[in-house]
């Protein structure tokens, strides 16, 4: 009793020595941030400022810097916190903190109402996150350039239609409350934003800065070009351009190349000029055809190279961003360069990537490609080869043949890869040192026929630095195939201009494209309605892009709105011949007249578009939304792939276009599959094992006796329970570390019913300890309807199936604690078991209990049969249950489970035999995970 | 109706989750992550069940006066105030719930975990006695192992006792492996099988 009482007493001091450090101050005291500085980042669209500050000494015990914004000095909202490694301090003199791109603003995360951070004073000017409130965030709307960011369901069904006044007119929106829309942000260029840190210490003692900075982010011309290289391939009057992305690209609005002389002073001509598909990266390459030494573009010769050859040419590039702001890289001549030169680009294939939701297309190119990518020693003279290999879905690799050859072209060695397990070994006659160097050849058996004229080659050379042979680059004819990179593009339909998708590695021939459903509408918002507290948006939707006349068709979310789009160019007709009628100046006439046609033609379109008619045809609101989603949701997922091979530096090959049979471009969409095919092994052998359980079911109910090999661990379970009884101690059951979605856990449980109701038969006590939530009251239900069921309903305590903790190791310690304060005369464990295994069956058994564990923990196994005294191995804890229950369905099941490992050993041995032959059917059937 | 309400919910969603298993379509996949989504949010009230538990386990201890009740008191104290610490400091880096993270539960655990060492020391002793043929085998195995991973076994075996440790690892022991881990797998079939069929249904109370 006394030893109990120091033990409260040593806890309880413990409890307030650890507040008492809390409250002690052992460290200096933090000083606030003085110098915070807000620059303007350079080269980008304006809208990102940098914060900078000097980071406090370690000594202040600073864990995080927490980032303020406002529009004013008195008002700040915390918009972030960079955290600091008390031990380390930070990580150098000077922080930084970025607020640029499209960022967080108003989320599901933003409070109610406008919250002051108490701790840094309570009457500002540091408050916590925008809040809610649409008085506050409502103004504030003017002050960002914010985008809403709504689920499609939300927008499509639950807007509420809001009319407002707007520059005197009346604006129809889509109205949504704070909880159906995430609002995100981007500065406004010119715009004065105020910025402030707190850092906050060990203590959570906040340390506001002495000071409020301000900075407006300024709109820049973009960082200057650099990598820029030209080509030029006389033979067939080639120039092709090849740069490296500016940093902020997003900012970039065209691409402009021009040539001169080089020996000519006067401005540049332009050759070539590209828009970029916004807000995505712009292909990094262009390529011009000459027609007879000239750039020709709509009739035009923009450059006549037969007066200034290439060679004597200087090039140069510019990037303009959106506000007109330009920067030009350095002059540069173009190489001349031969055909042989280029790789030879293989042709680009589109597929629906297969048994998948449709939310990805495949995309696959050229032959496949196997190379050796580490070499190991494995004994004397002995190298193990480990290779990968690159396949698609246009060639099955059957077979791959390794030639080694030595450096005097012996051959070593033929390897012939039946089963490409991505290692070989090769025995040498010498040291790798003394052989200096390999020559690998490597060719393909794929679809069925072996590929003579295509070998690979590779050299594996010495390198003393790691004492091995390392792999060189593949080559096929001479040509490194590491050398160039594939860059694959894509687009939709309603522009001609491809997007860079991603740029692969010369030896991948297949990459998927995430093509993914639509879930989210993003619209840009600056209004709001104070009395219906909401936010508001624009109430058009793009429902699909016509081909036949060339526009994109819009309609309103709202049946009542539906002639919306009409009215709105019409009126922005009636705008631009207004503007024609007040001007003289032909430039101007020319440049408005080019609006007007585009609007008038877009009102042809939408004005003759039977699909839009169709859809404005349905009253029903939800009914109409629905079938524009279906529309909208098809035609956005279209994409037509395109690709390219480059080395980086000019020397580049475009692949053709892909297109229909009836000659234009081809759109793919990916389908969602309703079967996944590398799984119908799977499916076939369940449905085989399930047949097999009818079968043996079957013939158990008729009354066949089904032989079942006697288990010795469930054998004595009787006995172990009976033994508790004879001591008049309780029985210690475990159910396993899982929770209940795992089987182990469920076989587990179900094995304690009938350990449960056995051990109410005999009044002895059972004890449960849980590390699951959600597995006690299970376990309780089991144990309570097992006394029920033995007619001991009296005996039942719940309390003996009890939560101990979910933490693994203190679950140890009182499951021990348990065995060695209850002496529980027979211990099971039964279920799943990570490290705790050995430490509670050793406490087990030094207590003298008797005890059997069941597990299919493979890595457990060994601890349980060396410290248990009976062991239920893997499938043995699985058939406990049935074991224990000699039910005629039951046992059928275990019939089945034997019969089917022999089906599985049939084909293992069966496999064997075959691949032992380089027959490799029977292994790829199976799925390989 | 209070079992067979259960039953029906294990026996369909059972068979939806098998159809999601061979089903890639978009229906499945949002079915799926939907199904997903209230697990999140429902799992947390699962620690309710938890801290009931603890609560009337020692709650009952403390009243029945059973040997031992004061750890109980202990144990109560403990989780009332670590659960107040948490929610009157927050649980970042520097409050007192954290420093009891720190200085309270990690070593503790770090304690328990190495007393696994310990134990696993006596454990190979029990295995490794040479008291029948199998154990010799395994005793001699595990020589061979254990030499083939530490440089003193090749200086004093040579290479060759590399490749034994390897064929050992690799062969018979992987062999039993996959042989146990074929087991389990149809073990798991088996039950999940009965499971779905209604013919097991012990775990949710009672027998037969």
């Amino acid at each position: 009793m006394k030893c109990v009482k120091l033990y409260i007493f040593g806890f309880i001091v413990a409890l307030l020595f650890s507040v008492g450090v809390q409250s002690n101050d052992l460290y200096a005291a933090p000083k606030a941030i003085t110098d915070i500085k807000v620059i303007d980042i350079p080269n980008d669209d304006g809208t990102g400022l940098q914060i900078e500050w000097k980071a406090l000494p370690k000594e202040s015990r600073i864990i995080s810097y927490r980032i303020y914004r406002g529009t004013s000095k008195d008002t700040l909202f915390f918009i972030g916190e960079i955290p600091i490694n008390v031990k380390t301090g930070a990580n150098s003199a000077s922080m930084s903190y970025y607020d640029k791109d499209y960022n967080e603003f108003l989320d599901i995360r933003s409070p109610g109402r406008l919250k002051p951070e108490k701790k840094a004073g309570k009457t500002g000017p540091f408050y916590q996150k925008i809040p809610k409130d649409m008085k506050i965030v409502g103004p504030m709307l003017k002050d960002y350039s914010i985008l809403g960011v709504i689920a499609k369901d939300e927008y499509y069904h639950k807007t509420k239609k809001i009319t407002k006044i707007v520059n005197e007119k009346e604006q129809t929106y889509a109205g949504l409350k704070s909880s159906q829309i995430t609002l995100v942000k981007k500065l406004i260029p010119g715009k004065e934003y105020f910025y402030s840190i707190i850092a906050v210490d060990e203590k959570r003692n906040y340390w506001p800065a002495e000071t409020v900075a301000s900075g407006k982010p300024i709109d820049n011309e973009p960082a200057d070009p650099a990598d820029f290289y030209a080509t030029y391939l006389p033979e067939t009057q080639t120039l092709s351009f090849e740069w490296g992305h500016p940093l902020s690209y997003d900012d970039i609005n065209t691409y402009k190349i021009f040539v001169k002389s080089a020996n000519d002073a006067a401005p540049g001509k332009l050759i070539y000029e590209s828009n970029t598909p916004q807000p995505y990266a712009s292909p990094d390459y262009a390529i011009l055809k000459l027609q007879d030494q000239k750039v020709v573009k709509s009739g035009n010769v923009l450059f006549d190279f037969s007066k200034t050859s290439v060679d004597q040419c200087e090039f140069y590039i510019m990037f303009t961003d959106y506000s007109m702001l330009s920067s030009m890289s350095q002059p540069i001549t173009a190489k001349y360069i031969s055909k042989s030169d280029l790789p030879v680009i293989p042709r680009l294939n589109i597929i629906d990537k297969k048994n998948d939701k449709g939310d990805y297309n495949t995309l696959f190119w050229g032959k496949p490609v196997a190379y050796i990518n580490s070499v190991q020693t494995v004994g004397k003279n002995t190298i193990q080869l480990s290779y990968d290999y690159g396949a698609n879905c246009g060639y099955k690799v059957n077979q791959i043949y390794f030639d080694i050859y030595d450096k005097d072209n012996k051959l070593i060695k033929k390897v012939n890869e039946f089963f490409q397990d991505n290692i070989f070994k090769v025995k040498l006659d010498q040291s790798m040192e003394e052989q200096g160097e390999l020559k690998v050849k490597i060719r393909f058996k794929y679809n069925g026929e072996v590929d003579e004229d295509y070998v690979i080659d590779q050299k594996l050379v010495y390198d003393s630095a790691i004492m091995s042979l390392r792999p060189s680059k593949i080559s096929v004819d001479g040509r490194v195939l590491e050398d160039f990179n594939f860059t694959l593009m894509k687009k939709t339909q309603n522009t001609p201009l491809y997007r860079s998708l991603k740029k692969v590695s010369g030896i991948e021939r297949e990459s998927d494209d995430k093509v993914a459903y639509e879930s989210s509408i993003f619209k840009g918002v600056s209004e709001y309605s104070l009395e219906n507290n909401m936010f508001l948006v624009d109430t058009n939707i793009d429902v699909y892009w016509n081909k036949d006349t060339q526009s994109t068709i819009s309609t309103s979310i709202y049946v009542s709105e539906k002639d919306n789009v009409v009215n709105k160019i019409k009126q922005q007709i009636a705008e631009v011949e207004g503007l024609i009628e007040k001007t003289n100046v032909p430039a101007e006439i020319e440049y408005y007249e080019l609006y007007l046609t585009k609007f008038k033609n877009d009102l042809v379109a939408i004005e003759s578009d039977n699909l839009l008619k169709e859809i404005n045809s349905i009253s029903n609101e939800k009914l109409r939304m629905k079938k524009i989603a279906s529309i909208r949701e098809v035609d956005k997922r279209k994409f037509n792939y395109f690709m390219m091979m480059s080395n980086g530096k000019g020397y580049v090959v475009e692949d053709s276009l892909n297109i229909n049979e009836d000659g234009e471009l081809d759109y793919v969409i990916p389908v969602s599959n309703w079967f996944d095919m590398e799984k119908l092994p799977t499916l076939i052998a369940s449905l085989l094992f399930g047949m097999l359980v009818f079968v043996f079911v079957t013939l158990a109910r008729k009354g066949k006796n089904l032989y079942i090999r006697p288990i010795a661990g469930i054998d004595e379970i009787d006995n172990a329970i009976g033994r508790a009884t004879e001591m008049g101690r309780p029985i210690l059951f475990c159910p396993g570390l899982s929770g209940i979605g795992d089987v182990a856990t469920l076989a587990g449980l179900s094995i304690l019913g009938r350990i449960a109701k056995k051990a109410a038969e005999y009044d002895t006590r059972i004890l449960v300890p849980c590390r699951d939530y959600i597995v006690i009251p299970i376990a309780q239900e089991i144990v309570r309807e097992a006394h029920f069921e033995a007619g001991r309903p009296d005996s039942f305590d719940k309390n003996n199936v009890f939560f101990v903790s979910d933490q693994q190791f203190a679950y140890v310690a009182g499951v021990n604690g348990v065995m060695l304060r209850e002496k529980t005369a027979t211990n099971f464990y039964m279920g799943m078991f990570y490290a705790e295994s050995l430490i509670m069956t050793e406490t087990g058994s030094t207590t003298g209990a008797i005890q059997i564990a069941g597990t299919d923990a493979v890595t457990q196994v060994p601890f349980f049969i060396t410290t248990c005294d009976y062991t239920l191995i893997g499938e043995e804890l699985y058939a406990a249950s049935a074991y224990l229950a000699r039910q005629p369905l039951m046992l059928g099941t275990l019939k089945a489970q034997d019969y089917a490992k022999f089906f599985i050993l049939l084909f293992l041995i069966l496999g064997t035999i075959l691949s032992s032959f380089h027959i490799t059917t029977i292994i790829n059937i199976f799925p390989n995970k | 109706m209070k079992r067979s309400i259960p039953l029906a919910i294990v026996i369909i969603l059972g068979f939806l989750f098998v159809g999601y298993v061979f089903i890639p379509h978009k229906i499945s996949s949002d079915f799926y992550e939907w199904y997903m989504e209230w697990m999140k949010a429902m799992s947390p009230f699962g620690v309710i069940l938890g801290i009931m538990s603890i609560i009337m386990t020692h709650t009952a201890r403390i009243q029945h006066k059973v040997p031992n009740w004061q750890y109980s008191i202990v144990t109560l104290i403990a989780m009332i105030f670590t659960a107040y610490a948490g929610f009157a400091w927050g649980t970042q880096e520097g409050t007192p719930f954290m420093w009891l993270f720190k200085n309270v539960q990690m070593p503790m655990g770090a304690t328990m975990f190495s007393l696994l060492a310990f134990y696993i020391a006596s454990a190979s002793y029990k295995a490794f006695r040479a008291r029948s043929a199998e154990a010799t085998v395994l005793l001699l195995a595990a020589i061979i192992v254990m030499l083939g991973q530490v440089p003193v076994g090749v200086s004093l075996f040579g290479e060759g006792i590399n490749d034994i440790t390897h064929w050992i690892l690799n062969v018979p022991n992987l062999a039993s492996k996959r042989g146990i881990a074929l087991g389990v797998g149809l073990g798991m079939v088996a039950t999940s099988l009965r499971i779905l069929l209604g013919i097991e249904r012990t775990y949710l109370g009672g027998g037969e």
